[in-house]
């Protein structure tokens, strides 16, 4: 059987595998891993490059510790802050995550910026790229909006008064502003609410910015380069 | 797109060519697959956490005066007050144990929750036995098993006196298994 299959002679040790070739006959798992780590780059790889899969990197396992927290979190005034307490002292491994959480969104805002100067600095904006540059625009403003939005969860004192703040000065916006303040807060004071509220936006900003983020920003560039280079 | 690089090494006896292209790919893979296995590690010591975390305190309840218990004829159901733990919530609840005094004098404490499912057992005065009202499993006033569903006798809590007090350890136990096994 061996002598026949023409597999058995591809130099790709994976091809040789009955079990890889069935497999793929099943998913198409060559081409996705082609497309997706193959992928030529013109001029060659650089570090320079490494920003776009920093950030989606950072992004999948801030969405695994985010579900690992949403586990225990509870939000509502009485038990925002008693459960995080509990994650960060009591469950196993809660502080590690937790921190990993934190420090992680930090890390996002820092690496999306150094992925906005590359990107702006290089020009690789051009080139008939303005529309996967406002995607990418548009993205940055749901991660902002992540970060503020999950700054209130844990309700300790910076996170209520940085709301207060942020909130505040959407008041500013005219005409509109208070009603959008009120909208933001559930009401007119920052209170349970206000936390209910931060904490849907929170959880379900990230399926349009998974969803938005495939369709945009990889299958997009994707066609592009096959086409400009 | 996957032209080998420059150099190869061939296995000629497998008919394997290593490209340095496939070298750096299959450590790709490993490095990757071993890092996410040591970051599960804590994902799933997180959320495996309440398993193993315990849900009564490993506190002594007063039941009462030792010196009350000390003419004891028979058991006698005395009422406890213990703090549960559930997540970060501690609950005050109260449970109800079988002080009992065996012909040496020594007192013991039982649990009042039938080991075969759960259901509060009573003491039958009359017949000098306790009785479980949902299965009819009855045992001796020693808390041994005589008849019935229960696969094993009542379960002894751990008690002591201390100035003058009987205190219990209450404690939680699996059901319908043979051997007493606590529960957290």
């Amino acid at each position: 059987m061996a002598a026949t299959d023409p597999a058995a002679e591809s130099p790709d040790p994976k091809e040789r595998s009955r079990f890889y070739r069935w497999f793929n006959e099943r998913t198409g798992i060559r081409n996705i891993m082609r497309a997706s780590l193959d992928e030529p780059i013109p001029g060659g790889a650089r570090l320079a490059y490494i920003f776009g899969s920093g950030l989606l990197f950072i992004f999948i396992s801030q969405v695994i510790t985010g579900l690992c927290l949403a586990l225990y979190y509870v939000p509502s005034v009485e038990s925002a802050h008693t459960s995080v307490a509990y994650i960060t002292k009591q469950v196993a491994a809660g502080q590690f995550l937790r921190s990993l959480h934190y420090y992680g969104s930090s890390a996002m805002i820092i690496v999306l910026l150094l992925h906005f100067l590359q990107t702006f600095i290089y020009g690789s904006f051009k080139g008939r790229r303005e529309l996967l540059w406002i995607a990418g625009a548009f993205l940055s403003l749901l991660v902002l909006g992540m970060g503020f939005t999950g700054y209130l969860l844990p309700w300790d004192q910076s996170a209520y008064f940085a709301t207060a703040v942020g909130t505040n000065i959407v008041g500013e916006v005219p005409f509109i502003g208070q009603w959008l303040t009120d909208m933001l807060r559930g009401g007119n004071t920052l209170g349970t609410l206000t936390l209910s509220r931060f904490y849907f936006a929170h959880v379900s900003y990230t399926r349009p910015n998974r969803t938005f983020h495939r369709g945009s920003h990889c299958a997009v560039p994707q066609g592009r380069r096959s086409r400009t280079h | 797109m996957d032209q080998p690089g420059k150099t190869q090494i061939i296995d000629p006896k497998r008919n394997i060519v290593v490209s340095r292209r496939s070298f750096f790919g299959a450590l790709l893979c490993v490095g990757a697959a071993g890092m996410g296995a040591i970051l599960a590690v804590p994902v799933l010591r997180y959320i495996l956490y309440p398993l193993y975390a315990k849900s009564t305190k490993d506190t002594w309840s007063p039941i009462g005066d030792a010196v009350a218990f000390s003419n004891l004829s028979q058991p006698i159901l005395a009422p406890l007050d213990l703090k549960q733990v559930d997540g970060w919530r501690e609950i005050d609840s109260s449970q109800t144990v079988y002080v009992t005094k065996d012909p040496q004098g020594q007192l013991g404490v039982l649990s009042s929750i039938c080991p075969h499912m759960g259901c509060t057992i009573a003491w039958h005065q009359n017949q000098s036995e306790f009785y479980c009202p949902c299965h009819g499993s009855i045992f001796k006033p020693d808390g041994t098993h005589v008849s019935g569903p229960s696969p094993r006798g009542l379960d002894p809590l751990p008690h002591k006196i201390e100035d003058g007090k009987l205190l219990v350890k209450f404690q939680y136990f699996r059901e319908n298994v043979t051997n007493q096994e606590v529960l957290s």
